[in-house]
């Protein structure tokens, strides 16, 4: 059977555009698919042996059972951690009411990247735009990084190439500048005009706060920052202010290296500053495993987009002590509940903090842990909603297959009633 | 389940009642009428000297959408200040600005309203909203959905597309966002300030459309007239904050040429240029307006001291006053081809004059506007304050001696200026009542709330009759919530789920054809997962719909 227009919930994009086949066994991507909905969609339910069947230390049991052990495990802990939690609105709404109730913290498996934007936006805010009106607007691209499409495979395909805009413009004359470490990239749209400017990936920070500064007219002693010649970046700053609608974007997980959220407040400043006569917007891109949907259900409800405790009764965020790979290493986590409904292999840490883990049937884990139930993957075997990287648009995710596995909503509500 | 309330002084001002001792009967979820000496009462509550009025309803509340969630982004701080513990009944969260969406359920349900409108609702971004507002405990809620910077609704009307229409667009929207009304925010102005235009008057042409706000305007009126929505066009104006914008105000209420028209936040939009600051009280002018016009009504946007956060749809007034961000950060997001959302966070100081005099304006609005009907209690939370504020704000309405007491703390010369120590109007009970219930109710067309007679739902707040009103207000004796007891002595004793308000007009589905053409040309999100079913909002996103009826009236 084929289903039309179908989210898929496997990057921040959310395309909504896919066809899927769908077969007892299988699904398939038959249309305006990319590498990650391919791999996503047609993950196997079942990697041979009982990972439809919930287990609890090893051991084959009902979902009852699994529960029950679950619930008395949660009892028990003194400092629970919620991680993982790749899952949709449902399941990020369940989890948050779980955690208020056995005083957990609470931190996204993906948070390390995820804060690189929230600390700058929450040090010094920022302007953006959202997909569909780059997609209508832009006139001049500038992207901090090159790998755009490894995160976001579709992005040049629906939002910079595209065939028409709103507005009239000719899309085929948008110009596109790329910083970045491999910025002669393949991975770049095929007609568009493009300047490439090679840079290490570390050093983004420091051009786009040169871009600033010339945008400012502020005097410089150097003649060239992070191997890039200040020519050719006061060169860049007149283009940018020249465009009619810039758009400066950057794929979040790419910019790994320490501190990379000055980066980003270094690309949203130039942002605010070129508003001062022309207009120009931030674009973050990436995105995966339900991040934006698990860090807006989380601040519309706690306060807080991640990395927060409720040990001590109310919402307490700290994004150094809360940070859930240090808890785990430091042993203050006495429990692990591990939840990756997207994606088989993102696996729990292995370590020795004892876990719960809702898993995509067919995960496995390293080490088994004391409870493991296979659960449902949203947009695939049940409705749910997911957040698109702009943290505006939320996509109904359609169920396009029947598979009989819980949802993670209703894993974690059965746990809440059986403590 | 049958339960007594006992001679309560009721203010019901849907039902004429001003102040009657009365007895009233809940059966279930609604209000009945006396079931006979043999009927066996479940419940019965003794309100002898006690005050009832039906639950409260605020039309104008920032509760639900992506800027609300942008602002708590922005500001952890604020959230970190007033942390609220769980409870066995009640999850945690934080207070402060904007609230949680749990604290922002049980804070309103502990102030006695029952039911709260969100004004901005993005259409590309309704999903969150009501989301967010599904994650409000107790209260009822509902959306009017923002058009009039959507590129859809300018390109019809620049190509001179009939009044028709123009009513299916807005009829269709108002069924895929799931929303009980339609708000313009800054006619054409968000959608000219991506254009790069930094202003916008009223009869301004947009840059890029040639169309004046006038023009949307009037087109959006006259829409929502035929196809007999009961709530009428909700205006954010155009100019917000700019000294001498009561001129553009005057102008938008002509604009709706006798056609019911709704001015959100006027306060912010009833400014002078006078005196030597060039800022001055323009709300003579417009509170004459409003008396002499009987198609125009208007929330107040009261503001008070202290620091809040300030959320709006309006980018270009927004990016315009990032100067006074305090602290010193904010947000501008160009939405979608749709419209926008600016945060910036305020202090509002009482010694500072342009915001002493924004305090005096805002009541003297509330003054001097004869008729409680057309006028409504806001402080368009969060923006003018946060909704926390009103039982305050009530005692101001209501008490001249403690109006005079604050009036001599703010800026002398916002004090010198003000006409408000001329102003000896304290409001009643009756006229509260109808400017936080009655009114809300009838201006939404909601029949069974906002009152008391047989067949109403059972949304019922009991206040004692203190004497100091912002206690009174702000701690309820009790609160019922379709029946339900959820509040008692000004605390949370039950927790329910609302229900989205929503209206259901008429139209032509030939639309859909043109729209869906467009979608695939230009959106980056399909039609089909554009529009929200009615089993979605029940199921997935959690808040089932109530139905309001609408009366076509056809084009004029």
């Amino acid at each position: 059977m084929l289903r039309y227009n179908i989210a898929c919930p496997f990057c921040g994009l959310c395309c909504d555009d896919l066809t899927i086949r769908s077969e007892p066994e299988q699904l398939t991507v038959e249309a305006n698919g990319c590498p990650l909905s391919e791999r996503g969609f047609s993950q196997s339910l079942d990697s041979g042996d009982t990972n439809q069947q919930p287990r609890s230390q090893g051991h084959a049991c009902s979902l009852n059972e699994a529960v029950a052990h679950a619930a008395d495990l949660l009892r028990d802990a003194r400092l629970p951690l919620f991680g993982g939690l790749g899952t949709d609105v449902a399941g990020a709404r369940a989890a948050l009411r779980l955690a208020d109730r056995t005083g957990a913290v609470l931190d996204h498996m993906n948070s390390a990247v995820m804060l690189r934007n929230l600390l700058a936006v929450q040090d010094s805010g920022w302007m953006t735009a959202t997909l569909g009106e780059v997609r209508n607007r832009v006139d001049l691209l500038l992207i901090f990084g090159s790998d755009i499409e490894k995160h976001a495979p579709r992005f040049y395909q629906r939002f910079f190439n595209n065939a028409e805009s709103m507005f009239g413009q000719d899309t085929a004359v948008r110009e596109l500048i790329m910083i970045g470490s491999d910025a002669d990239a393949s991975s770049a749209p095929g007609d568009a005009h493009i300047t490439s400017i090679r840079c290490p990936t570390d050093r983004l920070g420091d051009v786009a706060m040169t871009l600033r500064a010339l945008q400012q007219g502020r005097p410089l002693q150097a003649e060239d920052v992070a191997g890039i010649r200040v020519a050719q970046l006061r060169e860049v700053v007149a283009r940018l202010a020249d465009a009619h609608y810039g758009v400066i974007a950057w794929a979040t997980a790419e910019l790994d290296f320490p501190h990379a959220e000055l980066a980003v407040q270094a690309f949203s400043g130039l942002v605010k500053d070129l508003n001062a006569t022309t207009r120009c917007s931030g674009l973050p891109l990436g995105g995966n495993n339900g991040d934006y949907t698990f860090s807006q259900v989380a601040t519309w409800q706690a306060g807080f987009p991640t990395r927060f405790s409720l040990a001590s009764g109310c919402p307490h965020f700290d994004p150094i002590q809360y940070n859930w790979k240090r808890l785990l290493e430091s042993n203050e986590a006495d429990l692990l509940l591990w939840i990756s409904a997207f994606d088989a292999q993102r696996t729990p840490p292995s370590g020795n903090t004892p876990g719960i883990v809702l898993g995509r049937a067919g995960m496995q884990c390293e080490i088994e842990p004391e409870v493991f139930i296979p659960v449902a993957t949203p947009g695939l075997d049940h409705a749910g909603h997911i957040y698109r990287c702009d943290s505006v648009v939320a996509l109904p995710l359609r169920r396009v297959r029947v598979s009989g596995l819980p949802e993670v909503s209703t894993v974690l509500r059965a746990i809440m009633e059986s403590l | 389940m049958l339960i007594k309330l006992t001679a309560g002084t009721v203010y019901d001002p849907a039902n004429s009642i001003d102040g009657e001792v009365r007895d009233i009967y809940i059966s279930d979820d609604r209000i009945t009428n006396d079931p006979g000496a043999g009927a066996k009462l479940d419940a019965e509550y003794d309100l002898r000297s006690m005050v009832v009025m039906a639950g409260a309803i605020d039309m104008h509340t920032h509760i639900g959408g992506g800027k609300v969630n942008v602002a708590r982004t922005l500001m952890p701080e604020l959230c970190r200040q007033a942390p609220v513990e769980r409870s066995a009944l009640t999850g945690s969260g934080c207070s402060k600005a904007t609230p949680s969406t749990l604290l922002t359920g049980y804070r309103y349900a502990e102030m006695g309203y029952t039911t709260a409108f969100e004004p901005a609702v993005l259409p590309f971004n309704a999903r969150q909203a009501h989301m967010e507002m599904a994650d409000t405990p107790i209260l009822d809620t509902g959306g009017y959905a923002m058009l009039g910077n959507d590129d859809f609704l300018l390109r019809l009307l620049a190509e001179g597309a009939d009044q028709a229409l123009i009513n299916d667009y807005v009829a269709w929207t108002l069924q895929a966002t799931q929303c009980i009304g339609i708000k313009v925010v800054n006619p054409g102005g968000i959608n000219a300030f991506k254009f790069n235009a930094r202003k916008l008057d009223i009869d301004e042409q947009n840059p890029y459309y040639n169309i004046t706000p006038r023009r949307i305007v009037q087109c959006l009126t006259h829409a929502l007239h035929e196809l007999g929505v009961p709530h009428p066009l909700h205006v954010h104006a155009s100019n917000l904050g700019v000294p001498g914008n009561f001129k553009t105000t005057l102008e938008t209420m002509n604009a709706a040429g006798g056609l019911p028209l709704h001015l959100t936040h006027i306060q912010f939009h009833s400014y002078g240029t006078e005196g030597k600051r060039k800022f001055s009280s323009a709300a003579a002018e417009i509170a004459e307006a409003i008396n002499s016009n009987p198609n125009i009504s208007a929330d107040i946007g009261q503001i008070m001291f202290g620091q809040t956060v300030t959320v709006s749809g309006d980018t270009m007034r927004q990016h315009a006053n990032h100067g006074y961000a305090h602290p010193n950060k904010w947000v501008c997001m160009d939405i979608e081809c749709d419209a926008g959302c600016g945060v910036v966070p305020f202090r509002y100081l009482d010694k500072n004059f342009v915001n002493a005099m924004q305090w005096t304006i805002g009541l003297e609005i509330f003054l001097m506007v004869d008729d409680p009907w057309r006028v409504f209690l806001t402080t368009d939370h969060p923006n003018g304050a946060p909704f926390t504020s009103y039982p305050h704000l009530i005692r101001l309405l209501m008490d001249r001696s403690f109006r005079e007491d604050l009036l001599k703390q703010i800026h002398p010369e916002a004090a010198a200026h003000s006409r408000l120590s001329g102003l000896t109007r304290e409001y009643s009970l009756y006229e509260m009542a109808i400017m936080t219930r009655a009114g809300p109710a009838r201006i939404l067309g909601l029949k069974d709330r906002g009152h008391l007679a047989e067949g109403a739902f059972a949304d019922i707040t009991v206040y004692d009759d203190h004497p100091n009103r912002e206690r009174m207000f702000e701690r309820p004796a009790y609160v019922f919530k379709n029946g339900k007891l959820v509040v008692r002595n000004g605390e949370i004793c039950a927790v329910t789920r609302g229900a989205t308000h929503v209206v259901r007009p008429e139209y032509d589905r030939g639309i859909e054809k043109s729209l869906k053409n467009y979608f695939d040309r230009y959106c980056s999100v399909q039609m089909d997962n554009f529009a929200i079913s009615e089993d979605e909002m029940a199921e997935g996103i959690g808040s089932p719909v109530l139905i309001t009826e609408c009366a076509a009236r056809g084009a004029a």
